[in-house]
């Protein structure tokens, strides 16, 4: 596997101040490459010095092979998928228009290839048929940035840019299109070089990151020896707060699930069940009108005597199970939390008021961190 | 009411001859404008720094009184239409100039920076991007232009040049209502067709994807 | 033409503030016996008159004058002298034969003088004094050179060289009676073109030989200021519109003193004297008191 891009002591400066003051970087074909960094870093004037929308002041960079500053941007770029934050479908155009411009641009022999475009809709997700004709403006966020992505499939670049596509995207819509992203790419090979500044991202689709402070690579690598050999203090900032934060600092108020869902001890079993329904949950917790923990009241208990109509939660919950301070320290409850027999332990002030709730679920960074510190520490 | 009808009558073909007159040289100014302007606020885009001495050249070419704009040339151009057709084209081009430059100023950055990215050569980004997106404002400069200009095209009547206007003096200088008005209704008229016309030209070629409301 | 728009409308506006603001002043002012009040229409040649005229009464008389120039159009002079408010301004013989009388046109000056003192007198007690001389009709002016060229001296010359020039006229004398249709009919001739247009930019024109003939007021400014030649009417085609001092009738008998002053300018001033004087304030921006005044100095009518 050779390289796509090799950057070969190139420089950029503004006047005096050097953005980029010497980088020399490989990225290989056919990988997900990540440049990350925080704003400012220069990952975003390195990536816009591949398709020469930034031209460096000194040195070289090739491009399969061929430098590419010998190449004319415009047929440089043509030959190179570009997809950016703010998307940049040209809302005049109907969604075919936007996908085959640059094969249009290109003035490939004859019509564009139909099946092509449909081939290029489908692997992003979107139904051809529904959405051939239709404009940017009748389409999500989301939506318009698939087509964003076909579009810089469709005149089959060996090599992508992504400039930060998915930061504008809701949580949900990300996750998918990075899902898709990763998918895409085994099927098509391509080399991405993909920005960001959330090492959550770039750790979850990159075969390659290369992080950068000051316009400098402080380390290229994979997410897995990044996360396990921070090259130093930056990187391992960068890899983020939650994760390095020692879990003995943090507090059960922390982690807890703030408001789990209560019921009063003298409710019949059939509101219980209709509550668990609703709020979908598997157990409830009992507290008087004072909000004192009185008991838990699972839902195969409340199953087991269901039949029996006079029974109140009062006689089915259990008033024995484990409860744990809030004042505890998260390490000690760890235990508790494992061995709990519905996988939650409520957590109570001194006056035996209900705080929250514990879950496995709420302990799950707390519990991996140890690992992966570990690694670390034996390096 | 009855005399204006008699006015109508009686100066039946004076009146058509004169709306002719003033349609073909509101039209023929408005092409010109159109030709000049429309590239100067392109190049305007281009070289920005010009923009604020050339607009503001412009704007000063707008306050000239006509009479001393027309004034200055005969010398040049003599008497009729000539000089009539280019006092309009000088006082037409403004808000064309203007609204080109704004216009393609004003289309989102983001899609000059997609349209780079792809391989646009900067006449492709011209002519695929920036044109149809700044279109409905240069449109919308265009038609402030033309009912500025049929207003403007009754000046053609100070220097030979015929149109609505004749009539319009006509009826002043000899305090005939009637006779104003047969000069003036048609130009109130031409101008609110003309803008309609012009509405409807606007509506027809904005392309179907710009019609949307953004669905955020 | 914006721009002419606005300044037409403002000048309107201006008019009618200003005629309102007279009209008011004038009615409420109250009028002692030994007061006069001077008024002239809108135009620069009136303008002079009503100070020539208000100077010459201040000057020679003991009344206290008032003149109230720029006041509006023929109809608003009129009514306010005949309604009282004020008592005299400079008019036409013409004017008032045909725009207040509303008789037919008349070529003859004395039998027009003689019609409108009369009915003037009968209809509204109003007095016409001695014509001031000059005769502010249209008139039809070629260049010095083309004068020359075609040996022009009346209009009747014109005739035969009037298909190889154009003429500029204003939009008003297309439009007149006595304008340019009678004009051609009387005398049997058709110009090369007619271009209608503005009353400066024909002076303008027929300097750079656009045009070759325009219309004219014998009294124009620029007629004194350019080489143009000013063809006699030998058919009298033009109506005469001699400047006369125009009086109420009350007023004379009260200051018999007004006839016999404004009567020495009898005839003291001709086309072309009048003409330069409205060179000196359209084209020399002149103030129209000073050049009425100074006229009046130059022919020892004031100290």
């Amino acid at each position: 596997m050779g390289n796509a891009i090799v950057f070969d002591n190139v420089r950029k400066s503004y006047g005096q101040k050097a953005v980029i003051p010497n980088l020399n970087l490989s990225i290989a074909e056919g990988t997900i490459t990540v440049l990350v960094g925080p704003s400012g870093c220069g990952k975003t004037t390195t990536m816009k010095m591949i398709n020469q929308l930034i031209q460096p002041s000194s040195g070289k960079i090739y491009v399969n092979g061929s430098n590419a500053l010998d190449i004319s941007p415009v047929e440089l770029r043509r030959n190179i998928g570009y997809v950016i934050q703010q998307v940049g479908l040209f809302p005049h155009m109907t969604i075919e228009e936007n996908v085959t411009l640059v094969p249009r641009l290109k003035k490939q022999a004859g019509e564009v290839n139909r099946e092509q475009v449909d081939r290029m809709l489908q692997l992003v997700g979107l139904n051809p048929d529904e959405y051939r004709h239709r404009y940017p403006r009748e389409l999500s966020g989301g939506q318009q940035q698939r087509v964003g992505v076909a579009r810089a499939l469709m005149s089959d670049p060996p090599i992508v840019l992504m400039d930060e596509p998915f930061s504008a995207l809701d949580p949900i819509t990300r996750e998918q299109l990075q899902d898709e992203l990763i998918r895409l790419n085994q099927e098509l090979n391509k080399t991405i070089v993909f920005v960001t500044h959330d090492m959550d991202e770039a750790l979850k689709i990159a075969d390659q990151i290369i992080v950068m402070q000051d316009g400098h690579v402080i380390q290229q690598s994979t997410p897995e020896q990044i996360l396990r050999h921070p090259a130093n203090e930056f990187v391992r900032g960068f890899i983020g707060e939650k994760r390095l934060t020692s879990h003995l600092t943090q507090s059960v108020d922390e982690v807890m699930v703030k408001h789990p869902v209560t019921i009063a001890p003298q409710k019949g079993l059939a509101e219980a069940v209709k509550m668990m329904v609703r709020k979908r949950v598997t157990g409830l917790i009992v507290v008087d009108k004072d909000g004192t923990y009185l008991g838990l009241a699972d839902s195969a208990d409340i199953h087991a005597r269901y039949p029996e109509e006079s029974l109140s939660i009062r006689d089915v919950m259990r008033a024995d199970a484990a409860v744990v301070n809030v004042s505890t320290p998260l390490a000690e409850t760890i235990p508790l939390v494992q061995q709990a027999p519905y996988g939650y332990v409520p957590v109570v002030d001194d006056l035996g008021r209900l705080r929250g709730l514990l879950t496995r679920a709420s302990l799950v960074d707390v519990l991996a961190r140890p690992y992966l510190e570990g690694g670390e520490e034996h390096e | 009411m009855s005399e204006i009808l008699n006015v109508i009558i009686d100066r039946w073909p004076n009146i058509v001859d004169a709306t002719w007159q003033h349609i073909v040289l509101s039209i023929v100014a408005l092409f010109w404008a159109i030709v000049l302007a429309v590239p100067t606020g392109i190049l305007l885009t281009r070289f920005r720094k010009l923009a604020t001495p050339v607009l503001g050249f412009i704007s000063v070419l707008q306050t000239i009184p006509s009479l001393a704009l027309l004034g200055f040339m005969i010398p040049l151009f003599g008497i009729g239409a000539t000089p009539a057709v280019i006092a309009m084209v000088v006082y037409a081009l403004l808000p064309i100039a203007r609204n080109t430059y704004t216009g393609i100023l004003d289309v989102d950055p983001a899609l000059l920076e997609a349209a780079r990215g792809m391989g646009m050569t900067k006449g492709q980004m011209l002519r695929m991007v920036e044109l149809p997106l700044a279109r409905s404002v240069i449109f919308a400069g265009i038609r402030t232009a033309t009912v500025m200009t049929i207003g403007v095209a009754t000046l053609a009547s100070f220097i030979g040049a015929g149109g609505l206007g004749d009539l319009i003096l006509r009826g002043i200088a000899m305090v005939d209502t009637g006779i104003i008005l047969a000069g003036a209704v048609p130009a109130a008229i031409l101008a609110i067709l003309f803008d309609m016309l012009l509405a409807w030209t606007d509506w027809r070629i904005t392309p179907k994807g710009l019609r949307i409301q953004n669905r955020t | 033409m914006k721009k002419g728009w606005l300044r037409k409308v403002g000048m309107l506006a201006l008019t009618l503030t200003m005629t309102v603001l007279a009209g008011c002043s004038v009615l409420t002012g109250t009028k002692a016996s030994d007061s006069v009040t001077v008024v002239g229409k809108n135009f620069s040649e009136q303008d002079i008159m009503a100070y020539l005229v208000g100077t010459m009464l201040e000057k020679n008389t003991d009344l206290q004058v008032t003149v109230k120039p720029f006041l509006g159009g023929t109809d608003v002079a009129f009514q306010s002298v005949k309604s009282g408010n004020a008592d005299l301004y400079v008019e036409y013989t013409g004017t008032g034969l045909v725009n207040i009388l509303g008789e037919e046109v008349q070529t003859d000056p004395q039998q027009v003088y003689d019609r409108v003192k009369t009915a003037f007198l009968e209809k509204y007690q109003l007095e016409w004094l001695e014509p001031l001389g000059f005769n502010n009709t249209y008139a039809i002016a070629v260049p010095k050179e083309i004068a020359e060229k075609y040996s022009l001296k009346t209009i009747s010359d014109l005739q035969k060289h009037a298909g190889e020039l154009v003429l500029g006229t204003e939009q008003e004398f297309m439009e007149r009676p006595d304008g340019l249709k009678g004009l051609t009919a009387l005398y049997q001739m058709q110009f090369k073109d007619v271009k209608a247009m503005d009353h400066g930019l024909k002076y303008k024109a027929i300097a750079e030989g656009s045009i070759q003939a325009i219309d004219a007021y014998t009294t124009d400014g620029q007629l004194a200021k350019q080489d143009l030649v000013i063809l006699e009417d030998d058919k009298h085609f033009f109506p005469p519109y001699f400047a006369a001092p125009l009086v109420r009738s009350e007023t004379l008998k009260a200051h018999p003193e007004i006839k016999e002053v404004l009567n020495k300018l009898a005839g003291k001033l001709d086309d072309k004297k009048m003409a330069e004087m409205n060179a000196q304030v359209d084209v020399d921006k002149k103030q129209a008191k000073d050049v009425a005044e100074a006229w009046l100095k130059e022919n020892g009518l004031i100290q």
